[in-house]
């Protein structure tokens, strides 16, 4: 039975502040109120990972937490949407440049995760879809910027190269072909220079992968659509987390304010890990050392400068406490908690 | 015995600026010319511009003394292929082809071939012996990217001189007299965990030597601790030490302070012989 999209949450921030494990909670705190929620997480710690029971070979594929049944958890496989997109085909997967460009940490992941995003946001499953971004500018970027993706095809060479596409057809080891074009249209030299630098096979073979990517053209603008999406304010909450042992918010602000998406209404600065209630408690203690009340405060002064910087950014900000537990089901519970907190009525 | 090259990796926000920073300082003290080096993320042919951590780090290291090296890709690049093709003209054209920017751009981990090249050559010309390269990394997942693209692009480009030059890194790499990789973690579950998983992978895919230094300890402080919070923190932090001991080279005390660089020169007037 189909369900009607209510809206998504986007978590951003730098590594090691806490994103997946906020955003899984989160996750937990609309199934347990019973809402139908997608998770969708890129690169979950090992340990997540085995919590899960997400092995490598169920990527793309929906995981359950046993008890959860409203809640779908998705990592995505760039690879794998790639293969989906071109109906299953084997084809790419003897080109070296396609399999590097689909690995893990490959170009092509955060475009490809938008298109895996905005199907399943389509496929009438869920009311509530959490994204938990990777770490770093790249994914933002792709998410804010209709010109980057339009670029990605746009550009000069890739045009010059799809003129050619039309001349040769479509066939097989088409780069072989268009580089003995290139040889004939005068850019002998250049190719000539760069395959010294890159090797014999190279440049045949990124002509290839050029090719393979924008055959699938229409299906990469066609998911841009998402940005209808992420631009309404009821549709899409933005969270910025971070934590008062990272030093850098600096980065993490630089990489979030300038997407633009943004705006006061759906944007909202999260202090992770705080220890703002405890620590208060223990400075209370007479019997702490000098020594001890030097580091408490010390731990304390961070989280109130971190507050401080984010204040000036956010009109929102949300504070989680820090679960000291090496349980992670225990961590979600808690955090679960902490959101049920904030809005008792999802 | 000191190392000509070392890299600091681990998780996000653990401490790799601190520690490499902290590790540059302590050598300059024993008498070593240590190069702060950091990899600028960034696009082929994009304006680069220094966030206010990295101004602020770059004049605590001219006060200090030491070279620091800002690699950025426009310049990295240039610098390289003009030397393998001996000529800068040629270089410089070749850079201006829409195609090998794309190349650059959108190919993971091909900018650290590049700036690895740089950094090597560097050493390998110089030659002197009191210079220690220390790369301030980038975090795990990049710092990954960066070991496996050599082995990555020696796969990729069968021939040529990049292919070579992989090789010719890899190889040198591989000498333990060479390179180190400190992996700094925290002591909570999560930050172990992805620096065992780090360890793992490096092991597993290149067969570089890596180790991993423990930061922010409390137990390491001596301190008898009365509080909750304190207490609770080094109770997990004797978990992690009892079940990953052996995994751990080096525990460095915790810091107090709000000023980043005076606890980077406190740091580096301990001990960091183990991180050598």
């Amino acid at each position: 039975m189909n369900v009607e999209f209510q809206d998504i949450s986007i978590f951003c921030g730098t590594g090691g502040v806490g994103k997946t494990t906020l955003a899984m909670s989160k996750a937990f705190y609309f199934s347990k109120n019973n809402k139908k929620t997608l998770i969708i997480t890129i690169d979950p710690s090992l340990r997540l990972k085995e919590y899960l029971h997400i092995d490598q070979s169920s990527d793309n594929q929906i995981n359950k937490i046993p008890g959860l049944e409203t809640l779908d958890i998705l990592l995505l496989n760039p690879e794998e949407t790639f293969r989906n997109m071109q109906g299953g085909s084997k084809d790419t997967s003897e080109n070296r440049i396609l399999n590097l460009l689909m690995s893990p940490s490959g170009g092509m992941n955060e475009i490809l995760s938008i298109i895996e995003l905005y199907q399943r946001i389509k496929s009438g499953k869920y009311q509530h879809v959490i994204l938990d971004t990777p770490p770093g500018k790249h994914f933002l970027d792709f998410l804010s910027s209709t010109t980057k993706i339009k670029a990605f095809f746009d550009q000069s060479f890739i045009e010059h190269i799809s003129q050619l596409f039309r001349s040769q057809g479509q066939a097989k080891n088409i780069g072989k072909r268009i580089f003995d074009k290139f040889v004939q249209t005068g850019m002998e030299k250049l190719l000539y220079y760069l395959n010294k630098v890159t090797g014999d096979t190279f440049v045949e073979e990124f002509i290839d992968a050029v090719h393979i990517i924008y055959s699938m053209q229409s299906q990469f603008i066609d998911s841009l659509k998402i940005q209808e999406i992420l631009f309404s304010p009821s549709k899409a909450s933005w969270y910025l987390v971070t934590n008062s042992e990272q030093s850098k918010y600096s980065e993490a602000k630089s990489m979030f304010l300038g997407n633009a998406f943004f705006s006061q209404e759906n944007t909202t600065g999260i202090i992770n890990k705080s220890t703002h209630l405890v620590i208060a408690e223990d400075l209370k203690n007479p019997q702490l050392s000098s020594e001890e009340r030097e580091i408490l405060t010390s731990f304390e002064s961070r989280e109130q400068k971190l507050e401080n910087l984010i204040r000036k950014d956010f009109n929102r900000i949300l504070r989680f406490n820090e679960v000291l537990t090496s349980n992670i089901q225990e961590q979600l519970e808690e955090l679960a908690l902490q959101w049920q907190e904030i809005d008792p009525t999802p | 015995m000191v190392k000509k090259l070392y890299l600091f990796s681990g998780k996000g926000g653990v401490g790799k600026s601190t520690l490499s920073l902290a590790f540059c300082q302590y050598l300059k003290a024993h008498g070593y010319t240590p190069h702060y080096t950091l990899l600028k993320a960034g696009s082929l042919g994009e304006e680069i511009h220094f966030n206010d951590f990295e101004s602020q780090t770059l004049k605590f290291l001219k006060n200090q003394n030491i070279q620091a090296n800002y690699l950025t890709l426009d310049d990295s690049v240039l610098e390289y292929i003009a030397k393998k093709l001996h000529s800068k003209t040629i270089a410089s054209w070749i850079l201006k082809t829409k195609f090998f920017q794309s190349l650059i751009n959108i190919i993971p981990g091909f900018n650290y071939v590049i700036y690895m090249g740089k950094i090597l050559e560097n050493i390998t010309e110089e030659n002197q012996p009191k210079v220690v390269y220390v790369i301030d990394g980038p975090a795990s997942g990049h710092s990954q990217i960066l070991l496996q693209s050599l082995y990555q692009f020696k796969k990729i480009f069968s021939s040529g001189i990049l292919y070579e030059d992989c090789q010719k890194m890899i190889n040198w790499l591989l000498i333990p007299e060479n390179f180190k990789i400190n992996i700094v973690t925290l002591p909570s579950v999560f930050s172990i965990n992805e620096a065992l998983e780090l360890k793992q992978n490096i092991e597993s895919e290149t067969a570089f030597s890596s180790q991993i230094v423990l930061n922010d300890s409390l137990k390491k402080t001596g301190i008898p601790f009365q509080g909750k919070y304190t207490n609770n923190r080094l109770k997990l932090e004797n978990q992690i030490i009892e079940e990953n001991g052996e995994q751990i080279v080096e525990s460095l005390p915790f810091v107090p302070g709000n000023d980043f660089f005076e606890i980077v020169s406190e740091i580096s007037n301990g001990e960091l012989e183990k991180l050598i």
